[in-house]
């Protein structure tokens, strides 16, 4: 009778022996927060009826300190709001008294997974029948691991939830099913759980804690906490890959490559739809989606039924970008500053149109102007000694980088047979010997930071450049990258803003990201036992980073992919952009912070349930006409590109509309430049739906040849 | 289809300074982007790859470091990528500090 009373978040805490209750008061560090003689109190608001005899607030006031309340402040009206410290072994006496409606926590305590499911708007979904919480689907973690003993990823019956867990650093066995490391199956797991004598003994757990956290976001079923930290689609199951990791990288493209591959693969054998969460990155590439890890990524998103979900990374404020356009016959510079920490090396990544041939140089803290011969042009190497004794490499080699048309440099500045790398402002150079369109862009490669790792150099205030900072794989075309926005009370961040630290778009090439926006600062999901994090609340840890926000999109596409187990994951983004809310912060979404706008799984759910994607069929090319045909009354357009790779990565050049409305469309190019043209047809229904479908051929393309 | 690129060009700008600077001796793992999805995996084997994945035209492997040449020398590859790191994004990376 007085379950409705108290918050849930006071219910979980009710719930916890004295032991950890002060554990949580202290890992909270609210100084309202008492553990004398193991006594915890916390703030909390307390919504009371004036009875028969109440006529006062003050007499309220007297009750409840009657019952060891602390009380503030006193708010009179119809209802009496009180605010007040409470201890929480009195909670349960408390709810006993008829006269108190409600007893809600202070919000400030709880920056959590609970509070950013409100936010998405997700409770209702898991709760309110027809409820929707990711059953008979699978989610994907290419992570640190996962503490698979943790009562989140089991069952009621204590079975394991985690359906293949995959650890790349483990010893291999003879005859395993996977190239390196060890595979580890359900019934591993559920008998390793059973007892510590199992026949295949299972070492892992997850001792960077940040794949257990980000799991625990898209697919925790918060039974340790009574549904206090609930995930998103708490009833999917789950396929993990623990990549090798170490105190300062997680993985590498090599492997993470392999993992995709090995989710989609045990997900086909189970016969089940897939959403695939990737929470890291680098800044190694020319971020339009041309990296190799992209390209695989962007493959595997074809497939119906599987989603890819990538963290947009937090790069905005490391001024990791520069950019700018340099003219025929002129000299640009952008400077950067070393901070003397560094030792080991800086790698800058230089991408521009090979149209132009922009000849690169560097000039060290201190050291004279570069001149004429000092310039790097593409095609060539060149590789220097600074007078502080740095290695610095310029190579511009790269004239064609994978496929693309694009001139790909480097430069790399090692410590040499210096300590570190020379402290103080380098510039980089870059000379117009030959342009047409002069563009170019750098990105400085990150470290490990934190843990005294070796500092990157950064470009300075003036010539960072914070868009395209989207890290890599994100920029690939066809998955969904995710920024963070604040769901915490904060004194800084207010509550719906983008986070300071969230990567913004576009690509490159242009085309926007990141999709939308998750809650990612700060959220409290499952803490690994392996790891030396402090707990916020028994078994939940706080963190903050887009690789936080990105789960929520993991489980809200697994929700999506429990409606409809087919939608591919470029019409999982469309729904999920087309429900995004762009009010508060996020009104000036679209753009290439937010994206599409904040996550809002209800309105998803809602659309997922009604949407009707047309169907392209029939696709002809004849000469110079493309022709083809849709389930549903459609218009149509035709998207172009001369060149293949360009045209993969979503470097549009040229489109032909039709706008009648019908099955059966006809589309002339004959009317462009001699050439051979890569074509995509995207079909919409009419307005004011235009959901989307898009047949590029698989990759292949619809080639027309203009004679 | 071929590749008219000569094997070194195939390699981007790190894969080349790695090579320079001295591969491990138990090999490394690369990335490999082909022309012939269907019929390269074969040919890298062959070339000594030991293939971890194919994704479409994207293939991830083990080789040892001398038959790295003989990998990038075939036809059917267009470009050869060693291993780039990866980095969490969350909690210690949030921000430039001071």
């Amino acid at each position: 009778m007085n379950e409705g009373k108290l918050d849930p978040r006071l219910r979980f805490l009710q719930e916890q022996t004295a032991e950890e209750r002060v554990e949580f008061a202290e890992s909270v560090r609210m100084r309202s927060v008492s553990t004398a003689r193991r006594l915890v109190s916390i703030d909390v608001l307390l919504r009371c009826r004036k009875g028969p005899g109440t006529k006062i607030a003050s007499s309220i006031e007297k009750k409840l300190t009657a019952f060891g309340v602390k009380v503030r402040s006193v708010v009179d009206g119809p209802e009496v709001v009180v605010s007040a410290s409470v201890p929480v072994n009195q909670l349960e006496i408390l709810l006993q008294e008829d006269w108190i409606e409600l007893i809600e926590a202070t919000k400030q305590l709880f920056p959590d997974l609970d509070r950013s499911g409100i936010d998405v708007g997700i409770r209702t979904l898991q709760t309110v029948a027809p409820a929707v919480r990711g059953a008979n689907v699978l989610v994907g973690i290419v992570d640190s691991g996962i503490d698979f003993r943790h009562d989140d990823f089991r069952l009621p019956d204590g079975s394991s939830r985690i359906r293949f867990l995959w650890d790349q650093s483990a010893a291999s066995i003879a005859g395993g099913r996977v190239p390196f490391g060890r595979e580890f199956t359900k019934a591993n797991l559920d008998a390793a759980l059973r007892t510590s004598s199992a026949p295949v003994p299972i070492n892992h757990n997850d001792f960077l804690g940040h794949g257990t956290h980000v799991a625990g976001i898209a697919a925790g079923n918060g039974r340790r906490s009574s549904g206090q930290f609930v995930g998103i689609a708490p009833d999917a199951e789950l396929i993990i890959v623990a990549a090798r990791s170490d105190a300062g990288s997680l993985g590498e493209s090599t492997s993470a490559t392999v993992a995709f591959r090995y989710i989609v693969d045990r997900a086909a054998e189970l016969g089940r739809p897939l959403a695939i969460n990737m929470s890291q990155g680098n800044n190694g590439g020319g971020h339009s989606g041309e990296m190799p890890l992209e390209t695989a990524m962007d493959n595997l998103a074809r497939l119906p039924g599987v989603v890819l979900v990538k963290s947009a990374g937090n790069e905005q404020t490391w001024r990791i970008h520069a950019s700018g356009t340099v003219a025929q016959g002129s000299i640009i510079r952008r400077q950067f500053e070393s901070s003397g920490s560094n030792t080991q090396q800086d790698v800058f990544e230089v991408w521009f149109d090979s149209i132009d041939r922009i000849g690169i140089a560097v000039q060290a803290a201190g050291a004279p102007t570069p001149v004429s011969n000092d310039f790097v042009l593409p095609g060539s190497v060149n590789t220097f000694e600074t007078s502080a004794n740095n290695r610095v490499r310029i190579d511009s080699s790269s004239v064609n980088a994978g496929g693309t048309g694009d001139v790909r440099a480097m430069v790399f500045i090692g410590r040499g047979t210096a300590p570190r790398i020379q402290p103080g402002r380098w510039s980089l150079h870059f000379r117009g010997d030959q342009i047409t369109d002069g563009g170019f862009h750098v990105w400085i490669e990150r470290t490990a930071r934190g843990n005294g790792g070796a500092e990157q150099s950064r470009f300075t205030t003036a010539d960072n450049d914070p868009t395209c900072t989207i890290s890599i794989p994100g920029t690939a075309r066809r998955i969904i990258t995710v920024g963070s926005y604040v769901t915490r009370f904060s004194d800084d961040a207010p509550l719906g803003s983008l986070s300071g630290f969230s990567s913004c778009g576009p690509t490159r090439y242009g085309l926007r990201k990141p999709e939308l926006s998750a809650p990612g600062e700060s959220i409290v999901s499952v803490l690994s036992s392996g790891s030396s994090d402090d707990p916020f609340a028994p078994g939940y840890t706080l963190m903050p980073g887009t690789s936080m926000a990105a789960p929520h999109v993991t489980g809200v596409a697994a929700l999506l992919l429990e409606i409809n187990s087919q939608f591919t994951c470029e019409q999982v983004k469309q729904i999920l952009s087309r429900a995004a809310r762009r009010d508060g912060a996020a009104a000036s979404a679209p753009d290439d912070k937010f994206g599409s706008g904040r996550l809002t799984a209800q309105a998803a759910v809602d659309l997922a349930r009604i949407v009707h994607f047309p169907v392209v069929s029939n696709v002809t090319v004849n000469g110079t006409t493309l022709s083809w045909e849709t389930d549903i009354p459609t218009t149509g357009a035709v998207r172009f590109n001369s060149h293949q790779r360009r045209m993969l990565l979503g470097r549009a050049t040229g489109s032909r509309v039709s706008l009648t409305v019908g099955v059966r469309h006809t589309i002339h190019l004959q009317e462009l430049p001699p050439a051979t043209y890569h074509c995509e047809i995207i079909a919409f229904t009419p307005a004011p739906e235009e959901w989307q479908t898009l047949d590029d051929n698989q990759g292949q393309h619809f080639v027309v040849t203009i004679p | 289809m071929c590749s008219s690129k000569s094997w070194g060009a195939k390699f981007d700008p790190y894969s080349r300074m790695q090579i320079e600077d001295g591969l491990p001796a138990e090999g490394v793992e690369v990335t490999v982007r082909v022309t012939e999805e269907d019929a390269a995996a074969k040919q890298l084997e062959q070339a000594g790859l030991k293939l971890h994945a194919q994704v479409g035209e994207i293939i991830v492997g083990h080789v040892n470091s001398t038959d790295l040449k003989q990998i990038a020398e075939l036809d059917c590859v267009q470009e050869v990528q060693l291993s780039r790191a990866l980095y969490k994004e969350g909690s210690t990376d949030l921000a430039e500090e001071g």
